[in-house]
């Protein structure tokens, strides 16, 4: 539906800048330009926990941080799984995670990606936030970090954090983070990714 | 040989799209898994290792646990 803007002071309307792929933004302006603008918590997106790998692409790059939730996350199989950004894989996030399970720190995959969940048997929720994801590869770190766990089980609660841009990483030359992909080697069976723009 | 599924979301589309991995993300997947293997019998080394130091010592793990406490 087409919008049409009053200006009260000049006694005219105009027509706003156009709504394709601005869903959920605000009306702005800068005293002279009107514009969308995020504001707050956008959802940008969810996506069904099926397949081995989730992705999400074309990152909408008007955000500060990123946030995903997952819900009723199921694996097909006991194991740690794995985050990674714009599909680089190779070399390390230097992520670091702990498992009450275990109650030990492990570093990430050298192979994959950051360790950001656990799946031991039931259902997880899952939390992860990227800051400052839309940086140039020199101009801040990407940081990540992520929390985990199930309702019947303290063993199974998580947490892991990592730099997706580490300057001594392969992931160095990243530029912003154009798009989030969420792995299970044993295959996701359960679920849904939302993905969260956060101004 | 069939490969792993991936569920691709394209935010600016708002579609989703479910296909096979390519080959770039197929052979990350098979790195993972290598890895993981790697990763599960280093743990279990370590776990027989420990079970043996243990015997050796005469002691349970709770009573290791607390001597390190």
């Amino acid at each position: 539906m087409a919008i049409k803007v009053f200006d009260g002071s000049s006694g005219t309307g105009y027509t706003p800048p156009s709504q394709t792929n601005n869903s959920g933004k605000f009306l702005t302006t800068n005293g002279t330009t009107t514009s969308w603008s995020p504001t707050g918590m956008v959802l940008l997106g969810s996506a069904g926990a099926t397949g081995s790998l989730v992705e999400f692409t074309n990152i909408d790059q008007s955000y500060k941080d990123l946030k995903v939730v997952g819900e009723s996350i199921r694996a097909a199989s006991a194991e740690i799984c794995q985050v990674r950004a714009n599909g680089v894989a190779g070399g390390s996030y230097y992520p670091y995670s702990y498992q009450t399970g275990s109650s030990t720190w492990t570093n990430g995959s050298s192979t994959y990606g950051g360790y950001f969940m656990y799946y031991g048997s039931q259902n997880i929720s899952v939390v992860l936030n990227v800051y400052n994801y839309t940086a140039t590869s020199d101009s801040g770190a990407k940081m990540w970090d992520s929390k985990s766990g199930q309702k019947n089980s303290g063993s199974y609660l998580f947490t892991g954090y990592g730099v997706f841009n580490s300057e001594t990483s392969a992931q160095s030359g990243i530029g912003p983070i154009t798009s989030l992909g969420f792995y299970s080697s044993s295959g996701w069976n359960n679920g849904t990714f939302y993905l969260y723009g956060v101004k | 040989m069939t490969k792993p599924m991936v569920t691709e979301f394209d935010v600016e589309t708002q579609t989703t799209t479910i296909r096979e991995m390519n080959d770039s993300e197929f052979a990350q997947h098979e790195g993972a898994l290598a890895e993981s293997a790697t990763r599960a019998a280093e743990a279990e080394a370590k776990a027989t290792a420990k079970a043996a130091l243990l015997t050796q010592l005469g002691i349970t793990e709770e009573q290791a646990k607390l001597l390190l406490s």
